[in-house]
């Protein structure tokens, strides 16, 4: 008899790509959260931009911003894949469609990058 | 026992015979600084309700049968003192276990995992001609924490994953598992590492980490799971770049 | 003879996780990834149109999402730190001071980030 639960998963695949996301965030994330959705509008649309954000203006910035935005979009889908296994909600697909998202978000930012 | 205490302990009962679901009954019981959980529940054995059903053997915290939930938390009966639940407490059966009388559990899913992960050295072709296997200090504290475990299966009543899904493997047996995928005298890795694999190995485990917090033996089953899952990924990739992967595996194969 | 079994097995319904505090915080843990994601998303969006992202988080209802993301994002690089390095096996001693490590890294990227911000 075939078990689907006893075949050798892809799931390495999602869960190297959620490590990385994770530490990437965890390294990044407050200071970016607080740098770019907070004091952007202070100090980055003003006549003499800050530094950082000039950084961002450039093609290595944004190949950063992009690599941060699609490696958090894949540890975080995929804490959202498994939170919806933990409370057992919506069974059929939801995997399919939350890393389906992951890749739209991947493939968006990789297009961002070259938009300066 | 010069200063004896009441305290009313709630404990689930369940008849198989006679009851369609458990419940809870109220027990009085006496008990002083020294009184276990273990000791309270065989007092009430002895004087109040004989047909009380709960495993225990050895008083000591060393067999892993004891194992309930007090107040919700997995616990060792024999480990656990009524003098650090002044008001009361309730007593259960271990979670996430069929229950099968009072306090008894059906420990089969576990047992046969342990089984399926093989916690024996595999592979080595040493004889006793050859003299002692010796390991270096070095290498037993590579997998001395994980070779703790007594299998009271207080990790899985803490696991909401096995709870959820019972064909998930669990934290004991892939604990024991990896603690012979660490021992330098073992060759099996790659054989428990099939097994591992598996979406019902270790890649169910979402490191709650309530399965180390409440391991009576200090096991860490929590770190052993993530262990496992870096040495699954290393597996995968190794396997993708050889391009043979191993599909399926015999464990829950059976029927 | 006919077996007197009845193993009576008890439902996980899909509350397990709120009868216990330990349970409660993984959750907490977890949920964080809504805010993640919801991060990812604007920064997308900083990425294609600088002026309409400036225009929208200077709205009230996003301004306190994003002070949410924020104390996701702390909680998250907590939690992260304290687990993570467990999938390594050493001795307690070096575990430590590799979290310690993360920690020096993470405090000199964002002083670096916040400065460079400023100037």
């Amino acid at each position: 008899m075939s078990n689907p639960g006893c075949k050798q998963t892809n799931e390495p695949i999602f869960w190297g790509l959620f490590g990385a996301g994770g530490m990437f965030g965890a390294i990044c994330a407050p200071a970016l959260i607080l740098s770019l959705l907070f004091l952007y509008p202070y100090f980055g649309e003003c006549e003499q931009a800050g530094l950082l954000y000039q950084f961002f203006q450039t093609g290595v910035g944004r190949l950063f911003l992009a690599l941060f935005i699609s490696l958090t979009a894949w540890c975080g889908l995929h804490r959202i894949v498994h939170c919806l296994h933990d409370i057992r909600m919506w069974t059929a697909g939801r995997a399919r469609l939350c890393y389906a998202l992951a890749t739209l978000i991947t493939v968006l930012s990789v297009m961002g990058i070259s938009r300066y | 026992m010069a200063d004896e205490k009441k305290l009313l302990l709630k404990i689930q009962r369940y008849n198989p015979e006679r009851d369609s679901a458990p419940y809870f009954a109220p027990y009085e019981i006496l008990w002083d600084d020294q009184t276990s959980f273990l000791d309270a529940l065989q007092y009430l054995k002895d004087n109040v309700c004989p047909d009380l059903s709960f495993r225990s053997s050895c008083r000591m915290a060393i067999c892993g049968s004891c194992g309930v939930m007090i107040d919700g938390v997995p616990k060792l009966a024999c480990k656990t003192f009524v003098r650090n639940y002044p008001h009361g407490a309730t007593v259960e059966p271990l979670a996430n276990f069929p229950v099968e009388r009072d306090l008894v559990v059906d420990l089969s899913h576990f047992l046969e995992y342990i089984e399926a992960l093989k916690p024996y050295v595999i592979g080595n072709t040493r004889s006793p001609a050859d003299g002692p296997n010796t390991q270096t200090p070095a290498q037993l504290a590579r997998y001395h924490k994980f070779s703790m475990c007594i299998n009271c299966g207080l990790c899985y009543a803490a696991c909401p994953q096995f709870g959820l899904n019972p064909a998930f493997l669990g934290p004991a047996a892939i604990t024991l598992g990896h603690r012979y995928n660490l021992d330098s005298r073992d060759y099996g890795k790659n054989e428990r590492l099939r097994t591992m694999n598996t979406e019902n190995g270790v890649w169910s485990c979402t490191f709650v980490g309530y399965c180390s917090e409440v391991c009576p033996k200090h096991a860490d089953p929590a770190a052993a799971l993530q262990q496992c899952k870096a040495d699954s990924a290393l597996n995968f990739v190794a396997s993708v770049l050889k391009c043979k992967k191993n599909k399926e595996v015999s464990h829950g194969d059976k029927t | 003879m006919a077996t007197k079994r009845k193993p009576y097995v008890r439902e996980v319904g899909c509350c397990w996780w709120k009868s216990n505090p330990y349970y409660r915080f993984y959750m907490l843990r977890e949920s964080c990834s809504v805010f993640t994601v919801w991060v990812s998303l604007l920064l997308l969006l900083f990425l294609f149109s600088p002026s309409s992202f400036a225009a929208l988080i200077r709205h009230p209802v996003i301004c306190l999402l994003n002070f949410a993301a924020l104390l996701a994002s702390l909680l998250h690089t907590k939690t992260w730190y304290d687990l993570t390095p467990k999938a390594l096996n050493l001795p307690e001693d070096k575990l430590a001071a590799i979290v310690k490590w993360l920690w020096v890294v993470t405090i000199a990227f964002s002083a670096l980030a916040l400065l460079l911000s400023l100037l």
